[in-house]
């Protein structure tokens, strides 16, 4: 492969894939979180041994979380087609796959959060209510203080799972690497460009990874 | 004051806390002990109402902790101060943030804060460690610092749920005599919770023992462990002495305000007769130094021994071993042993 041929091929077509990668992971994980993070608030306070029990709000967000939870995600993403039109106005292109993606990490985002959240200590939440803090101040000024770094490690797992979520929403026309590994190595046999964006996405988990763990050590 | 009368409490069908009734004064220290699951926790628990209770009641100042509504509870738990066995502090803020906690949630000013953080520090004698985290900190350090967490609300009540179990005898007895200092400097009444006999000895000036939810034995410390009530020997898991048959066995409270000194060795050298040592249990209640011996002489030396404590003002009662049953006969027949050693030390 000459240098001129690598030059279109990274300028024209693996960059371009590599940003609309970089962007569908940034907003589906960056909604994700936000709604999960709303999602795993309400599983911790509802929660039998939580601070405001609710068995059946707890119940039936429980097997929501569960049931998306379970779906293969190509599946899921081709399921929901209609609802993604709706929101999105269109069922193709990066627009429309971040819709699928923040369906699905949304759920798992909030397993992560909630399971952190479960895990401090239980007597120190009942040291904070034996000075009379609010179920409020118990989750933010506690719960949440002694979970931020389990919960980084958590969402570094949630955006490589997301990561490759986007490689197979290239299958149905996301756009990103994943779709330029399809179209270009799988149905054009153009091997030089399958092993760029493998590599690419090699490093993109290696730098997430890396990051995520740095995070965690400065926190905790 | 705290009163418990006629408490009741039980998880499903089982009973927890079962007709508790326990009065506690302003600054008084109080023992709760018995074994892990006589319900010793839960009880402190409704102290400050992180429990509730079934039946009875239980009044702090006059206020019946039942009868709080959920913000009322917060409020009412604002001046109770409680420490735990695992201090429970913030892992990642300083002892600074810890302390400040409480504070922050009820919305003091931040120079208050600040300046009840630094006096705190300073009372329970860690100011060097103001910016750490309680990762680098001793145990006996991080429950300091829960220690100055639970007073910086000004409470006047303290509950301490197993402050010591998890800390070295060392570092227990600094904690304890801590505790001891902010008890006789503030006045604040405390709430003990423990299985460790240290603790109580050291520390309380009443205590009650729980065994499976009903209240077994309660009074002053001294007495509780001069009196030997069944429960508290069920605690310690201690046998009683074996008595031999022969002689005469004869047992003695001494106290060394009473005896000034080895009355054993005295007794053996004046009646020139061999005394043999059947059992012993000296023990140091908070500053007096009090035990309990058992001494076997023969028959016809018995009456000269008797005598002997008499002259001395050494409270004395005749034991019966398993085969040799004597008349009850003591030097206070009229009452217990016990009380007449401690009339004799008062």
């Amino acid at each position: 492969m000459d240098w001129q041929m690598y030059q279109v091929y990274m300028d024209k077509i693996i960059m371009p894939a590599f940003f609309t990668t970089l962007k569908m992971l940034a907003i589906s994980i960056a909604l994700g979180t936000i709604l999960g993070f709303l999602l795993a608030m309400v599983l911790t306070l509802t929660d039998e041994k939580g601070l405001y029990p609710q068995k059946w709000v707890y119940g039936i967000l429980d097997f929501i979380v569960n049931t998306i939870r379970s779906f293969p995600f190509i599946i899921l993403m081709v399921a929901i087609v209609p609802f993604t039109r709706l929101i999105a106005g269109t069922s193709i292109g990066e627009r429309a796959a971040i819709v699928p993606l923040t369906i699905v990490a949304a759920p798992f985002i909030a397993r992560v959060i909630d399971n952190s959240m479960k895990e401090v200590d239980r007597q120190l939440i009942e040291a904070a209510r034996s000075f009379g803090a609010s179920n409020l101040q118990i989750i933010f000024r506690v719960i949440l203080v002694e979970a931020v770094p389990s919960i980084i490690s958590g969402l570094t797992l949630a955006s490589v799972s997301v990561l490759s979520a986007t490689a197979m929403a290239g299958a149905i026309g996301a756009g990103g690497l994943g779709a330029v590994a399809l179209t270009y190595g799988y149905q054009n046999f153009n091997n030089e460009i399958m092993f760029i964006t493998v590599v690419m996405l090699i490093v993109l988990v290696q730098i997430i990874q890396v990051s995520g763990d740095m995070i965690y050590r400065r926190l905790k | 004051m705290i009163e418990i009368t006629g408490l009741k409490k039980s998880f499903g069908n089982l009973k927890v806390l079962e007709d508790i009734n326990v009065t506690i004064n302003d600054g008084e220290i109080y023992g709760l002990v018995g074994r892990s699951g006589a319900g010793k926790s839960t009880l402190l628990r409704c102290i400050n109402g992180l429990e509730n209770y079934d039946e009875g009641s239980l009044s702090v100042n006059g206020i019946e902790v039942k009868d709080l509504s959920k913000k009322e509870g917060r409020v009412f738990r604002k001046n109770i101060g409680m420490i735990f066995q695992h201090f429970s502090l913030l892992e990642r803020r300083t002892v600074y943030d810890n302390i400040a906690l409480p504070m922050r949630c009820w919305k003091y000013s931040k120079t208050h804060i600040d300046k009840r953080v630094k006096e705190l520090v300073e009372l329970v004698g860690i100011p060097e460690k103001i910016h750490d985290k309680p990762r680098v900190l001793s145990g006996g350090q991080k429950q300091r610092v829960a220690i100055a967490r639970a007073l910086a609300m000004e409470s006047r009540i303290l509950l301490c749920d197993e402050a010591t179990s998890a800390l070295d005898p060392k570092t227990t007895q600094s904690i304890l005599s801590l505790l001891l200092k902010i008890n006789e400097q503030f006045k604040i009444t405390m709430v003990v919770v423990t299985h460790q006999m240290s603790v109580v000895k050291d520390l309380c000036d009443r205590i009650s023992i729980l065994e499976e939810g009903r209240l077994a034995s309660t009074g002053r410390v001294e007495d509780v462990f001069l009196n030997q009530p069944p429960a508290l020997k069920r605690l310690l898991g201690e046998d009683e002495f074996i008595l031999p048959d022969d002689g005469v066995n004869i047992k003695i409270i001494l106290s060394t305000a009473i005896s000034g000194g080895a009355v054993i060795s005295r007794l053996s050298r004046q009646l020139d007769t061999d005394i043999l040592l059947v059992g012993a249990h000296m023990e140091r209640y908070k500053d007096k130094l009090l035990g309990t011996l058992i001494i076997n002489v023969s028959k016809n030396k018995a009456p000269a021994v008797m005598n002997y404590f008499t002259q001395n003002k050494l409270p004395w009662e005749i034991l019966d071993s398993e085969n040799n049953r004597n008349e009850a006969f003591s030097s206070h027949p009229e009452e217990k042993l016990e009380e007449a050693a401690l009339r004799a030390l008062a």
